[in-house]
């Protein structure tokens, strides 16, 4: 690599580099989305590392009180559409914005009131730790009319966007995955 | 009770429409609207109200996850516009339920 070839190529990618990994340290470490890493493992190509060119992180601190997060979200929505519509209140922590670049293998309990298809999954690492009805319930913070009886596994498609988080006032290592159209769920 | 009135007016309305797309989440909003309407003491209704958000402002398995489609057994010809009706119910029962 000549002395051009260097300023041309690496002083961008230094650039680009500087971007992206600024926010995401800024909000607090999310070099991973660990969280999804489970998707790969059960065979699905799911390469979800972050920061990578083109994944955008919105940070949504779940703060407190429910008006509190709401009020911190609609502040950050006036400068940053990007959680429109996406109900924040049921994350803890930072909520993880992305476009996927392979589909992903995700998961759904059905039963009671709640249906086979709907807006919220989770990964294969947090059914891991779910070995009952009563263990979804708690680990996912089902309401008592969902009463969990099946496992349903979709594959979300590239090119979906995802919210992905920890379930608010779930257990450490559970996770949900957000998507606003689950009519491209397979 | 001012509150109490708007939350149910928006729940009785909610429950029609998925009553009509035969969504199986009906039953819950019947079982919130039976708590709710009974209830005449301010303390106790906000006691009603705070237990009823993780049912309609959870994750899944709440009204925040509810997808209303024909693959879930649902009675619908445009799925598009009654998921958007749906949506405008629950961006109602937010503005409602995360003020109070």
């Amino acid at each position: 690599m000549n002395g051009r070839t260097l300023f041309t190529r690496l002083i961008p990618a230094l650039f680009l580099g500087l971007i992206f990994l600024a926010p995401a340290q800024a909000i607090g470490g999310v070099g991973n989305l660990s969280l999804l890493s489970g998707a790969a493992a059960g065979g699905i190509a799911a390469s979800l590392a972050l920061p990578e060119l083109g994944a955008e992180i919105v940070a949504a601190r779940a703060l407190g009180a429910l008006g509190r997060v709401a009020d911190d979200v609609a502040r950050g929505a006036t400068k940053n559409n990007a959680l429109e519509g996406v109900p924040v209140e049921t994350f803890q922590g930072s909520i993880h914005r992305r476009m996927l670049q392979n589909d992903v293998e995700a998961f759904r309990y059905s039963g009671g009131a709640s249906d086979p298809k709907g807006r919220f999954l989770t990964t294969r690492q947090t059914i891991r730790q779910i070995n009952s009805s009563e263990d979804a319930q708690r680990v996912l913070q089902l309401p008592a009319e969902a009463t969990a009886e099946k496992l349903n596994s979709f594959t979300i498609p590239k090119g979906t966007e995802i919210f992905a988080g920890r379930v608010r006032g779930g257990p450490a290592g559970a996770s949900q995955v957000f998507i606003k159209d689950p009519g491209v769920l397979r | 009770m001012n509150l109490k009135i708007r939350l149910l007016a928006i729940l009785y309305e909610l429950l029609g429409f998925l009553e009509t797309h035969k969504v199986n989440y009906a039953s819950a909003i019947k079982r919130i609207v039976k708590t709710l309407e009974p209830i005449i003491d301010h303390e106790e209704l906000q006691q009603a109200i705070k237990d009823s958000r993780r049912q309609l402002l959870g994750g899944m398995g709440s009204l925040n996850d509810v997808w209303i489609t024909k693959e879930n057994g649902h009675v619908v010809d445009d799925e598009k516009a009654a998921n958007r009706r749906l949506e405008e119910y629950r961006e109602k029962l937010r503005r409602i339920l995360v003020q109070e």
